[in-house]
């Protein structure tokens, strides 16, 4: 679900081509996954990476007042986004009791 | 009049497409268009010729060519489709038009290409295609050293399968463990421990800055931030980026994970049109956001699906909360939908369990540890997620615990399962209900 640093589509690539939304989502998702790897990488004794660059203020700045926004909004905004869960998808009902 | 159906890929989905429509309607003409050689062979295979395992890659192909004339699925091989007309329904195939009823798109992935100086020397290889591989399992046998680019599962994969070839094999991940985006560092410790014991040397926290090469054009060597690694050859294992550009560039539909927009049927936006495998996205089953790239499975299926609704029948998929597993290095290691590492970055709350059971009896031989993590909800205590690592049992804990999740089935309910006991291959404590009792002892 990253999108490495230092990694684009290939050359002509439809992917090259990204929209707004995929751009927002695929650099926040990577970011956010980047700072999580680092405090779990530090709970289970592991050195992380040093951020360099713009990704000090992604890592220091962006993640954070991520985590600080109330869950239900950041749900919002993910549901809001463009794709193929807001399209009809039917949840198989569950059985309840005995089959027999 | 036959119905007209049109398979653009011939991969796990277009050719399950190919099927499924065949099957639904076997009065339709159903043609497969392919730019390979071949169509319908496992190339999740590919890595286990190369490490030897698998003795011919003849043995990946599912079936013959003859096989799908014989069932009166047409496959034209090698050839390209260059673009698509959505409202005449049409596509175009070596200048010409071809019409089509019903069009299924199996355009599949490719991978992202390394956005460094000398990506384009010789020596670059980008698993993928089974008579490219061919040729590359040539050139490995004079391959004395090589660097795998990212340790996402074909990476995994790779990195095991040239180590087990006896070649010096460094990994170059820009994370700080094997497969951080699905596991965490407990659970690839093992790995990354057995590989290091297969002869293989691990640089994480690295990234790749240039590939460097001979007078020849031909790789000599990887620059990394950690300083230059020689080898000749780079495997390319960089995650799975959806082929849509046919698609979207005839208007269809693209979503924020990368893929065809498709609903439960596999429609796309445009009438008369589906889509199925690694070129769409689906919803996931624990958080509604749509996910790209899984596996040759999850293909198959949708391509099934796709193909059974193109063909006038009816047919749904499922959200998905994507299962998954291999071999890597000396262990197996699997796992389904949240890590403490991907709930941690999504802001997800979770409680949790670990616990290192057994695969057999103690006494038994051959006997293998089995270690099991769970992810809960905290308050409800359902399952959201998963992984293991052991010597055997993996892919079978997974695929339960797919279901677990999907089912809404608790940490609780998981703490009292009853378990299968028999020392050859079951031990008295199953290790998921280790680690979900561990997990409730912790409330």
């Amino acid at each position: 679900m990253s999108q490495p640093d230092g990694l684009i589509p290939p050359a002509g690539h439809p992917g090259g081509r990204q929209s707004f939304t995929r751009w927002v989502r695929s650099t926040s998702e990577h970011h956010l996954l980047v700072a999580a790897q680092a405090k779990v990488a530090r709970a289970h004794g592991r050195t992380p990476p040093t951020p360099r660059g713009l990704d000090v203020l992604w890592q220091k700045v962006y993640a954070p007042v991520f985590h600080l926004l109330p869950f239900a909004l950041r749900d919002k905004v993910a549901n809001a986004m463009p794709g193929s869960h807001r399209q009809t998808w039917h949840t198989p009902p569950q059985a309840k009791g005995p089959a027999v | 009049m036959a119905k007209r159906i049109v398979v653009i890929g011939g991969g796990a989905a277009g050719i399950g497409a190919a099927g499924a429509a065949k099957g639904t309607d076997p009065g339709a003409e159903v043609v497969v268009f392919t730019e390979y050689q071949d169509a319908a062979y496992s190339p999740c295979g590919i890595p286990y010729v190369h490490g030897k395992e698998i003795d011919d890659f003849q043995k990946l192909f599912l079936g013959t060519k003859q096989q799908y004339a014989d069932q009166g699925i047409d496959i034209r091989y090698e050839t390209t489709v260059s673009s698509l007309d959505l409202g005449a329904r049409t596509v175009t195939v070596d200048g010409r038009a071809e019409q089509y009823d019903a069009l299924v798109l199996g355009t599949g992935w490719d991978y992202a290409k390394p956005d460094v100086p000398g990506n384009e020397l010789s020596g670059i290889y980008y698993m993928k295609n089974i008579r490219e591989a061919m040729e590359w399992d040539k050139v490995l046998d004079s391959v004395k050293s090589a660097v795998v680019l990212e340790a996402g599962p074909l990476g995994m994969e790779m990195v095991t399968a040239l180590a087990h070839r006896g070649i010096d094999t460094h990994l170059v991940d820009p994370t700080p463990w094997a497969l951080s985006m699905a596991t965490d560092p407990d659970i690839s410790q093992l790995v990354e421990d057995s590989w290091i014991e297969m002869g293989a040397t691990l640089h994480f926290n690295t990234r790749l800055e240039e590939i460097l090469g001979d007078a020849n054009g031909a790789v000599r060597a990887v620059r990394t931030s950690e300083g230059e690694i020689a080898c000749q050859l780079v495997v390319v294992a960089t995650h799975k980026v959806a082929q849509t550009g046919l698609g979207s560039a005839a208007g269809l539909q693209v979503g924020s994970a990368g893929g065809f927009i498709v609903d439960e049927t596999m429609a796309t936006s445009a009438p008369g049109v589906w889509a199925a495998g690694d070129c769409i996205e689906v919803p996931h089953g624990v958080s509604n956001v749509p996910v790209q790239g899984l596996s040759g499975s999850h293909a198959y299926s949708q391509g099934k699906v796709a193909g059974v609704n193109a063909a006038g029948g009816s047919r749904t998929y499922n959200p998905v909360y994507v299962p998954w597993g291999m071999v890597a290095g000396k262990w197996m290691i699997g796992g389904v939908s949240f890590s403490e590492t991907l709930a941690t970055a999504l802001g997800v709350p979770f409680v949790m369990g670990v616990a290192q059971g057994i695969s057999r009896a103690r006494y038994y031989p051959d006997m293998k540890p089995v270690k099991v993590k769970l992810l809960a909800e905290p308050g409800s205590l359902r399952l959201i997620g998963a992984q293991l690592v052991g010597g055997e049992g993996i892919k079978e804990r997974a695929d339960f615990l797919a279901m677990a999740v999907r089912t809404g089935i608790t940490i609780r309910d998981l703490a009292t399962m009853e378990n299968v006991y028999s020392p050859p291959i079951g031990a008295l404590n199953e290790p998921i209900a280790l680690a979900a009792q561990n997990c409730l002892s912790k409330l």
